[in-house]
């Protein structure tokens, strides 16, 4: 099954990992879950000792503090800005926690109450009646009845009554089924939480209710504040992405070095020589920067039919990073004329990348 | 930097404590609690006859001080040393010393002991400057257990966030549990792996082998020396073979220093990571509870205790924090103290939990979040000191004159006082007094009403209400200034010369006004010659200002100096004529320069010229020449211009008379008639309004000839200049629109009634009326509006 779908879910991807810390934990576990804390915690930040890489570059720990948080009754919504690995730091902890990642619900304005409770085979409800063979569980009850964790993706998408039928479900831990008879209902098994992510400055987002807010545990993913983590970074999942494409080589390390500070300089509005430059409207994010430098590697490779050169990189850079805004082609061809042309002067890489834009 | 080997540092850890030769090297860290139960137990079992605590020796006279009943931490000592080449600035060294601190705890016990008690340190007087001076720095240093490769990796081993949660997590999770021996070591073979790490500078070197000298000396004193040496962990290697460590140095000279009242607030704040442990109020609370229990503290209860009273501080601020809020907080505290492996949450968890339970929404600075929480774990508490203790003279100095000018230093309570500035001596020295105290921000007055000096003699406000009170902060205050001056007055000159600096370096535009606001209020606060400095560079940023605006807001500030006989009223020494004179030179010279300053600037020079006028036609408006303002406004008048400036010109030249009203109105008339578009046509009427409009109330030729213009134009083209007409007429006054309608009115004799109008729609009006009237519907408005047709 392995390379016949696009992406493995991480309990598959690193299911080596898991059984061997499953192996050598000794340390208590809470109720419901399959590791230990500090095997939850090696599993994400990586334990050289034990053979397990780091899957998470970022504060280690934020990641310490989801872990707890889970732990206890209240729900873990991570908020950040896009391209921060919200969603990748939740589909680790939820493959470590409880062995699957898969209980998903995707947040969007078509989201109603059945995606977070139960919907009906209506063939069935129509000809049998009310059965429990006729109820489809959504994966918050699912998660429920097994006691594992469920993930909400874009939590502030759903419009704003779907996401407070939430509010129950995390204080009484319990979903009532008047369908099925008087009195029914599924109480949460222990190891049962809710992971949820949100972008809460983005178009097209509710605000949450205040009761559902305080139900919640909010922890803020930010951007790599490393330069050389964020290199190491992107490299790696450039190598990722193209391990389909063999007969591309490793991009070299002054180009990747261009890229880097192109994206930092722009979405913290100040060069490291102190120089402030204008931010574009588009969040400038590390996951942006794997997206540009993957579609250069493979416009050098398969279109121009050399190396990868900051050439390509600039010659990506507006269609991958900018969406919308006509603003921000200006803002950027102020920061080549400003910023890059003088370091152009002394650096081939950056004359490449200006002849680019 | 060579790794540092396992058995190195293990044998290091082992040379510390050699009883056969009657020496124990403690290595501690400053502020640290669980040091200092060890050391005290260390004491107790050893009895030493000598006690060398690292400390700048000159101190050794403030141990009794220190020791003394009515002292009570936190304390400290603060040394004023000169800066070389300057005559006032001079840099404050602090020593803290707090109830948790290990020296304090080991000066205590060795005293009951009967030790001798040494501090061993260079004197206070070679202390390297601060590089900010008035500007406090720690003498205890600090660095190599925040910052460097060697805590780096260990914190990422053990998953802590920085220097300070690897100490408490390896170190204060130790408080109140053991033997002193093995803490000891673990903590000597930590320190030992910092020095490898970390080799020491030359200046560490000279101050280890000054310290070296005094131990050497301490072990030959006496039959049979037991020598107890309590340093900063760093130096601990170096000094467990003393005789090792030589090095002449010059010896150093000390410093004046005093033994003053310190508080928590302080602490924290002198320098963060340089000075030892941050938040002293929770590693207070820590030592209590282990004083008072003689045994580790309850973790768990300790939290909870924190967690629910600043939740009670909280309330009694009128902020509610749900308890449910308050369980999550505890519930994270713990888990996050389990998971990495503590006996119970300590300072970072706690902090960590706060934020993640309170933060409902995006946060991209946990530490906004949190600060309130950081401040309650960091407390208020101020220290005392005895009273043999004696005073920097600035302190004295500030005392004594409030003391003469009947305000209460002894306690707290606020009063109200009234001062009659102009009228009585005694009041004006009083004023003089608080608006010091304000310059040093002492807190200790604040001017509830009271005339606004800045803006201009004011009538209405001639006395000053000020709400007074002494308190430990004040005092805290003054000390801090204590590095600015030994006076109140040279303090506050020093003070207000360094605000000028801040100033410079910030240089944003037209901000001369403001620094010359600093004269002013030195001048409110009595001082006089000690602005000479002040006043000099002003007079250089004066004649080398480039902004007409700014320069005419400061010609009236100045000029308000000279000419009052007030409280703002300056000795002749500080020669305010002069600078008067000279901002006005400057402001006459920049006038040629305005037809190239850009369109936005365009009004605020026109107002810059405004002023200058009522400068010149109020009072000491006779010592400048107003001939040389006028022969530069001629000139302006006659270069290429942008008609607003123009208008503005001629406006002003007209009021002093060198112009005609007529031309002025040939002017006027001929921009109105012109053919340009957008505000090009009133733009010279709208710089005559703005600079000089009292030619347009004059009721003279101008008026004629806006009159005839308005009553000319049909009614589309009215319409079509009535935007920009409007803009121009709005920069008048209210009084000066109503002087205007008035005159209006009566040239076309319409009654008291009809002068609400503005006068261009009073025209417009008119002629909408006539209109009526010629197409014989003269009936039908007599019918509607009675008897006015």
């Amino acid at each position: 099954m392995v390379g016949e779908v696009q992406k493995q879910p991480a309990e598959i991807r690193f299911a080596e990992e898991l059984a061997r810390l499953a192996a050598s934990d000794p340390g208590p576990r809470p109720p419901g879950w399959r590791l230990s804390p500090r095997a939850v915690r090696a599993f994400v930040t990586g334990d050289e000792a034990r053979g397990v890489t780091r899957k998470f570059w970022g504060d280690d720990a934020l990641v310490d503090r989801c872990i707890v948080s889970v732990m206890g009754l209240q729900g873990l919504l991570l908020v950040g800005e896009p391209g921060t690995a919200k969603s990748m730091l939740s589909e680790l902890l939820s493959a470590a926690i409880c062995g699957t990642s898969r209980l998903v619900v995707q947040g969007s304005a078509g989201v109603v109450e059945d995606h977070l409770r139960y919907g009906w085979n209506y063939a069935l409800l129509l000809a049998e009646g009310p059965s429990a063979r006729a109820m489809v569980a959504s994966p918050v009850l699912t998660a429920m009845r097994t006691g594992q964790i469920v993930r909400i993706e874009e939590l502030t998408r759903c419009p704003p009554e779907v996401q407070d039928s939430l509010i129950s479900i995390l204080s009484e831990r319990t979903l009532a089924v008047p369908e099925l008879g008087e009195g029914t209902e599924v109480r949460a098994a222990p190891g049962f939480n809710v992971i949820a992510t949100a972008n809460l400055r983005d178009r097209g987002t509710h605000e949450m209710s205040g009761a559902l807010k305080r139900r919640f545990n909010f922890e803020t993913v930010e951007s790599i504040r490393d330069p050389a983590f964020e290199r190491a970074l992107i490299a790696r999942q450039l190598a990722d992405r193209l391990a389909d494409h063999p007969a591309i080589p490793a991009p070299a390390p002054d180009v990747l070095d261009v890229l880097v500070t192109v994206f930092r300089d722009l979405r913290t509005g100040r060069t490291a020589e102190g120089e402030t430059v204008a931010q574009p409207s588009s969040i400038m994010s590390t996951a942006e920067a794997v997206n540009t430098v993957h579609a250069a590697s493979l416009a050098a490779a398969y279109l121009d039919g050399g190396p990868l050169t900051a050439r390509h990189v600039a010659g990506q850079l507006r269609g991958v990073v900018f969406k919308d805004d006509p603003e921000d082609g200006r803002k950027l061809r102020a920061y080549v004329d400003q910023v890059a042309r003088p370091r152009a002067r002394s650096s081939r890489a950056w004359a490449a990348f200006c002849d680019g834009t | 930097m060579q790794d540092p080997d396992r058995k190195d540092l293990g044998q290091a850890a082992e040379r510390l404590f050699s009883p056969g030769r009657g020496l124990w090297v403690v290595p501690v860290r400053h502020h640290s609690p669980a040091c200092a139960w060890a050391l005290e137990a260390l004491i107790r079992d050893v009895a030493p006859t000598h006690l060398l605590v690292e400390g700048p020796d000159d101190f050794d006279r403030h141990i009794d001080n220190i020791l003394d009943p009515g002292t009570r931490p936190p304390v400290a000592i603060v040394a004023l040393t000169e800066v070389e080449g300057a005559t006032t600035l001079r840099t404050a060294s602090h020593y803290p010393l707090t109830a948790h601190s290990p020296e304090y705890v080991a000066l205590r016990a060795g005293r009951t002991a009967g030790a001798r008690l040494r501090f061993i340190d260079l004197p206070s007087g070679t202390f390297p400057d601060s590089p900010t001076p008035a500007i406090a720095q720690p003498l205890q240093d600090d660095l190599p257990f925040t910052s460097g490769d060697y805590i780096d990796a260990l914190c990422q081993a053990t998953g802590c966030r920085d220097g300070h949660d690897l100490w408490d997590h390896l170190f204060e999770t130790r408080l109140g549990t053991g033997n002193w021996q093995e803490f000891f070591r673990d903590v000597g073979a930590y320190c030992a792996g910092l020095r490898q790490a970390t080799p020491p500078d030359a200046r560490t070197l000279r101050r280890e082998a000054h310290m070296a000298r005094h131990v050497r000396a301490a072990l030959g004193d006496g039959a049979a020396p037991r020598v107890v040496v309590v340093v900063g962990g760093y130096h601990a290697p170096a000094l467990c073979d003393p005789e090792s460590v030589t090095q002449d140095a010059a010896p150093g000279a000390p410093a004046t220093s005093y033994l003053v009242r310190y508080g928590f607030a302080a602490l924290d704040a002198l320098g963060g990571y340089a000075a030892g442990l941050p938040l002293p109020g929770y590693y207070d609370r820590l030592w209590t509870e282990v004083q008072a229990t003689g045994a580790a503290p309850a973790w768990g209860a300790t939290a909870l205790a924190l967690i629910s009273g600043h939740a009670e501080a909280l309330r009694k601020d009128g902020h509610l924090q749900p308890v449910p809020i308050l369980v999550e907080s505890l519930r994270l505290a713990e888990g996050l103290a389990r998971l990495r492996g503590r006996p119970g949450p300590m300072r970072q968890d706690l902090l960590d939990a706060a934020a993640s339970a309170m933060v409902k929404g995006e946060a991209s600075d946990r530490k906004l979040w949190t600060a309130d929480f950081a401040r309650y774990l960091r407390g208020d508490r101020l220290g005392q000191v005895c009273r043999n203790a004696g005073l920097p003279p600035l302190v004295a100095d500030a005392q004594s004159r409030a003391a003469a000018l009947r305000f209460a230093v002894t306690d707290s309570t606020p009063r109200e006082r009234r001062l009659e500035v102009r009228r009585k001596p005694a009041h004006r020295a009083a004023s003089a007094f608080l608006h010091a105290m304000a310059i040093l921000e002492t807190g200790f007055a604040r001017m509830t009403s009271g005339p606004d000096y800045m803006a201009g003699p004011d009538p209405v406000h001639l006395h000053e209400h000020w709400s007074v009170a002494w308190s430990a902060r004040v005092e805290a205050r003054l000390i801090e200034s204590a590095a600015l001056g030994d006076t109140l007055p040279s303090a506050c000159a020093a003070q207000l010369l360094l605000d000028y600096e801040t100033l410079e370096a910030e240089a944003r535009r037209g901000d001369l006004p403001l620094r010359c606001r600093l004269l002013l209020r030195g001048l409110l606060a009595g001082l006089g010659g000690e602005l000479m400095p002040l006043a000099r560079r002003l007079a250089q940023d004066i004649a080398l200002s480039r902004d007409p605006s700014a320069l005419a807001e400061t010609l009236r500030q100045l000029n308000l100096v000279a000419v009052t006989r007030g409280p703002l009223r300056a000795p002749a020494v500080l020669d305010i004529r002069a600078l008067v004179s000279a901002a006005f030179d400057r402001l006459v010279w920049l006038i040629d320069s305005l037809p190239g300053l850009p369109a936005d600037d365009l009004p605020s020079a026109i107002d810059a010229l405004r002023l200058v006028n009522a400068v010149l036609a109020g009072p000491g408006g006779e010592a400048l020449d107003a001939g040389r303002f006028a022969a530069a406004l001629d000139r302006l008048a006659a270069s290429r211009v942008p008609p607003a400036l123009l208008g503005a010109a001629l406006g002003l030249g007209a009021l002093a008379g060198r112009r005609t009203e007529a031309e002025v109105a040939a002017a006027v008339a001929g921009g109105l008639a012109g053919m340009d578009l957008g505000e090009g046509r009133s733009a010279l009427l709208a710089g005559v309004l703005r600079a000089a409009p009292a030619i347009l109330c004059r009721n003279g030729p101008v008026m004629d000839a806006v009159d005839a213009h308005l009553a000319r134009i049909d009614e589309p083209a009215f319409l079509e200049l009535l935007p920009e007409l409007r803009a121009a007429f709005s920069t008048l006054t209210a009084q000066e629109t109503a002087r205007l309608a008035t005159h209006v009115a009566t040239r076309h004799a319409l009654g008291p009634a009809e002068t609400t109008l503005d006068p261009a729609d009073a025209a417009a009006l008119r002629k909408v009326l006539d209109d009526l009237v010629t197409q014989g519907l003269g009936a039908w408005l007599a019918q509607a509006t009675g008897e006015r047709a």
